[in-house]
């Protein structure tokens, strides 16, 4: 675990040193050439963007990749699914699947990949051009971009939730008593999509709950690391954006603080975002476990 | 420290010349602050921004050198054509300027290619 966290956090944790040596070293020069200032401030841009952006950047075409492969994924095994759901009958609907439901999942992922993060891909253009040229301001335009996005991803999140739970069989396990200060903590501390955060892992929770009592709770939980696992990264590296904002804040140019604070919020929506295609590869996998599952029993 | 006593000595040689020889006065000043200007670099600046380029050694390498390479590159044209204007040669100023402020984004034109591609990779695909 700590060897991962290492490997996942250590170029990110580099960058943000760069950043606030870089930092100093633009003070230093500004306090020296005072002349230069207005060039100190566009080469830590350079230096910004080249470097310490860079994770920042990594992370939307790793989403961006992740969505194409599991719509890519979901195209070509959609038929065969259903046609195996037409095949076994009556068996699954004591489950709750819906084939409608899976449509919707991977519905979903192909909007987030055609639609979503080419959006998100704007907003930080945006971030990036209304810092650059503060004359020539888009920051309405990338806040109303962001929290649309959100509005988006939570509306696809309640709609999952109706789906499930409209059917019945699905009983939220995780008790409430347990997980409510967890809960209560995540949603307060994380900011703009805490809330938003818990209620997924809720609706993933209830869902996943019902289809453990087939598939066995250890496998439940390992898919759920493999969905999750490009999600916390996402929000960690949110996190230590918007950690070096506030460390440089002191001795650095507001423009530098305000480029990293954007790409935070940003990241942070990304990770919203990304939450869809967990979804979504969750309840693939889960389907299909659980479909081998009958077709071997059945027989 | 030293350095301020040297300007002060320097400055009363200037109006010692202004006082003793009024015609010859641009001419020994030119030469003796060029004179002076470049002992100024050999003696302190560029030791110091070595010594500040090594300070900086952990940033990511052309960075460090290249921000203090041209901001004092910067800072050397602008004192030449400061001097140069004062003389009265205002355009020949401009000109020397120009030319300098052209080699430093020649220096930066391998960062600025990179950070184009970058920015491309993210609307492109």
């Amino acid at each position: 675990m700590i060897a991962f966290i290492e490997a996942t956090l250590g170029a990110v944790f580099s960058s943000f040193v760069i950043i606030i040596i870089s930092a100093f070293m633009a003070l230093m020069i500004d306090f020296l050439f005072p002349s230069f200032a207005k060039w100190t401030r566009m080469i830590l841009f350079f230096i910004i963007v080249t470097v310490a952006l860079q994770p920042a950047f990594e992370h939307l075409t790793l989403i961006k990749d992740i969505a194409h492969s599991i719509s890519m994924m979901f195209i070509g095994i959609y038929p065969i699914l259903a046609a195996s759901m037409v095949a076994s009958g009556g068996a699954f609907s004591m489950l709750n699947f819906q084939p409608a439901m899976l449509l919707f999942a991977n519905g979903a992922v192909i909007l987030t990949e055609r639609f979503l993060i080419p959006l998100l891909t704007a907003a930080i253009i945006f971030d990036l051009v209304s810092r650059f040229l503060p004359e020539l301001s888009f920051t309405k335009m990338a806040d109303l971009i962001r929290t649309t996005l959100l509005g988006t991803v939570s509306a696809v999140v309640a709609a999952y939730s109706i789906f499930i739970t409209t059917g019945g069989t699905m009983s939220w396990a995780m008790t409430g008593f347990a997980s409510a200060p967890i809960k209560e903590l995540i949603s307060q501390n994380v900011p703009l999509i805490g809330s938003f955060m818990t209620e997924s892992m809720g609706t993933i929770g209830r869902y996943s709950s019902g289809a453990s009592v087939v598939a066995g709770g250890w496998l439940i939980s390992s898919i759920w690391t493999i969905a999750l696992v490009p999600s916390m990264k996402t929000l960690l590296t949110a996190f230590f954006y918007r950690w070096t904002a506030a460390l440089i804040e002191p001795y650095a140019h507001e423009d530098i603080t305000g480029i990293l604070d954007d790409i935070g919020k940003t990241l942070f929506v990304l990770c919203a975002v990304s939450f869809l295609i967990a979804f979504a590869f969750i309840y693939s996998a889960l389907f299909s476990i659980i479909l081998i599952k009958l077709i071997t029993t059945m027989k | 420290m030293l350095t301020l006593l040297q300007t002060i000595v320097v400055f009363l040689i200037l109006l010692l010349i202004s006082f003793t020889v009024p015609k010859l006065q641009p001419l020994l000043y030119t030469a003796i602050f060029l004179l002076f200007f470049f002992y100024l670099l050999m003696t302190v600046i560029f030791p110091f921004s070595i010594q500040y380029v090594e300070l900086f050694e952990p940033l990511p390498d052309p960075f460090a050198r290249l921000l203090i390479g041209s901001a004092i590159l910067y800072f050397i044209s602008d004192i030449i054509s400061k001097h140069i204007a004062e003389a009265g040669y205002g355009s020949l100023a401009t000109i020397s300027h120009f030319a300098v402020k052209i080699t430093i984004l020649t220096l930066w034109i391998q960062q600025t290619t990179e950070l184009v591609e970058i920015l491309s990779t993210l609307i492109t695909k």
